[in-house]
């Protein structure tokens, strides 16, 4: 996936969850239910910093299209004067860590037995950027 | 004493329900798994036949929102579902949602 997927689909998790969990918590506060999602402050707090999230990306995007639109590229440089363009989704991506801290907590509990499945994760993302780098370096495949 | 005591029938079906549920906790988990799965494994039996191949996370994600949407119902009655049960469930639907949208390739999305 490029950037532009990339953030377009974590701009649709975000939305996703924000949907999900304000339809929950409305239906609950309409219908005055017996068993309400207001009894989880996780699940509340993790509402609120996914609007937070994207209203940080709001601002980031609009200061990247500010940053583009008022760029220029003098005689003979190949760089915009203003420096590199980048909207990075970093906002975003917290958006998705909130969400699998809190389902990791909410499934399996507040103990570290879980973190063996991140780590394992992380190195394996490690040795396949080793793998890409060694393979660039020397020209052989990896496979 | 009885191993099971027959729910009272002449207070409602909402009660008889909750005294079922009471009795035998595991029920509502097993009712809202066995929706699940049926739209799930449903919904991609389905689609392969058809089309020789499936979406998962799509499925995934019809099959959670559907559990979500019963669950969701029961929480008007009380003693039907737990709210940690429906926090699990909404946690797999936000997670069926992200495997989806990570899962799209580059021209679909």
């Amino acid at each position: 996936m490029g950037l532009a997927q990339y953030s377009i689909a974590l701009v649709c998790i975000a939305l996703f969850t924000i949907a999900i969990l304000g339809f929950a918590i409305n239906f609950n506060n309409d219908n005055d239910a017996a068993i309400s999602f207001s009894e989880d402050s996780d699940l509340m707090s993790l509402s609120s910093n996914a609007n937070e999230n994207l209203s940080d990306f709001r601002g980031g995007a609009e200061s990247t299209y500010k940053s583009i639109v008022e760029s220029s590229i003098e005689q003979g440089d190949t760089t915009p004067s203003g420096g590199a363009f980048a909207i990075t989704p970093w906002s975003l991506l917290s958006t998705v860590k909130n969400m699998i801290d809190v389902g990791y907590k909410k499934i399996f509990g507040n103990e570290g037995n879980f973190g063996i499945f991140l780590t394992s994760l992380f190195g394996m993302m490690g040795l396949i950027m080793v793998f890409y780098i060694w393979k660039a370096w020397a020209g052989k495949m990896p496979d | 004493m009885s191993l099971y005591n027959l729910p009272n029938s002449t207070a409602g079906l909402d009660a008889i329900a909750v005294q079922t549920a009471t009795a035998v906790p595991s029920l509502i988990p097993l009712l809202l798994v066995f929706v699940f799965f049926v739209v799930f494994l449903g919904g991609i039996g389905r689609q392969n036949l058809r089309g020789g191949s499936a979406d998962y996370p799509m499925w995934s994600v019809v099959a959670s929102l559907s559990t979500f949407m019963v669950a969701i119902l029961m929480t008007i009655v009380e003693g039907l579902i737990h709210v940690d049960w429906l926090i699990i469930i909404t946690v797999i639907t936000i997670f069926s949602g992200v495997w989806l949208f990570l899962d799209k390739r580059a021209s679909e999305v």
